[in-house]
């Protein structure tokens, strides 16, 4: 695992804990684009060569909450940047960053994510 | 409709197109593991359906005072928008560090004040939604399927963004205050 990222590849956000997650579902039925919002870096993990199942299964050892999915080519169509940046507890973390010098999606990003993502 | 295995292998693409045109189709196997084929947007549907049941009116109790949201942190969606904002903003104020999971910072108490504030006098109520940047979203969309974001913060100016149904977007600013987000609300409605 290296730092590219071909533009198939999916990329898993956990939106939690569960009280949190609640408060980002708007009554149709959808995600508000502010769950994509952090100016720290949006954390994701990389699914690399696992299934969804595989990773919903690793994220949920983890963290409590709901995973979305988003491509790798979705972030690119809006400009934004995906960066590997493993730890020692998550070889497979890495953030969605609005560029390569700003780390919060911009509005416009946001928007276009949250439009694109499966929750799983 | 119930189709028999040997006639859904027999005429596969006829039934995927029915079940994509809506149609439910029901594959009976033995020992009832039945299967049933649907649309992925009927499927998305369902999700949906399930996610609200699952997510959307109910915030549950948090199990430990530990955890971000702290136990007191619930509250039951009425069909009462205003109250229920006002339900989410005590949610919003019980924060701690890390709420969302990524190191945010708690909302300032000033900044939930003041949205309770504008939202006691607003005509039409947004749906609203916290933000890791320290700031809370007032979200509308209207029957044009435009949409339109008003996010509030600590300073005199809110920021106001709208995706128009053909994709446009524009941001403006506006001052963070009840008498003019009304405005802003009622134009989007026109």
């Amino acid at each position: 695992m290296n730092d590219h990222f071909e533009k198939n590849e999916k990329l898993y956000r956990a939106i939690c804990p569960p009280e949190v997650a609640a408060l980002y579902w708007k009554r149709d039925g959808s995600l508000s684009y502010r769950a994509f919002a952090d100016p720290k870096g949006l954390s994701v993990d990389r699914g690399y060569d696992r299934s969804d199942a595989e990773v919903v299964d690793s994220m949920k050892k983890r963290l409590k909450g709901m995973i979305a999915r988003v491509y790798v080519r979705t972030c690119l169509e809006v400009g934004a940047t995906v960066k590997y940046l493993p730890s020692a507890k998550n070889p497979y973390h890495s953030e969605i960053h609005g560029s390569e010098n700003e780390k919060l999606l911009s509005k416009h990003q946001c928007f276009y994510l949250a439009g694109k993502t499966t929750v799983l | 409709m119930i189709v028999k295995q040997a006639e859904l292998r027999s005429n596969l693409k006829k039934y995927f197109d029915l079940a994509y045109d809506g149609d439910t189709v029901i594959v009976p196997r033995r020992e009832n593991k039945n299967v049933i084929i649907i649309s992925e947007r009927e499927y998305n549907d369902l999700k949906r359906e399930s996610r609200m049941m699952a997510y959307g009116s109910r915030l549950t109790s948090a199990s430990s005072t530990e955890d971000p949201v702290p136990s007191n942190a619930s509250y039951t969606a009425t069909t009462d928008l205003r109250t229920d904002n006002m339900h989410r903003l005590d949610v919003f104020a019980s924060f701690k560090q890390g709420w969302n999971g990524n190191s945010a910072a708690p909302l300032d108490r000033k900044v939930i004040e003041k949205v309770r504030e504008i939202l006691i006098h607003q005509e039409i109520q947004p749906e609203i939604f916290p933000s890791a940047t320290g700031t809370i979203e007032f979200e509308y969309s209207n029957s044009r399927r435009d949409f339109m974001g008003i996010e509030i913060g600590a300073g005199t100016k809110a920021e106001v963004f709208i995706v128009f149904y053909n994709g446009h977007e524009i941001t403006e600013n506006i001052d963070a205050d009840s008498t003019s987000i009304n405005e802003r609300v009622k134009r989007f409605y026109e």
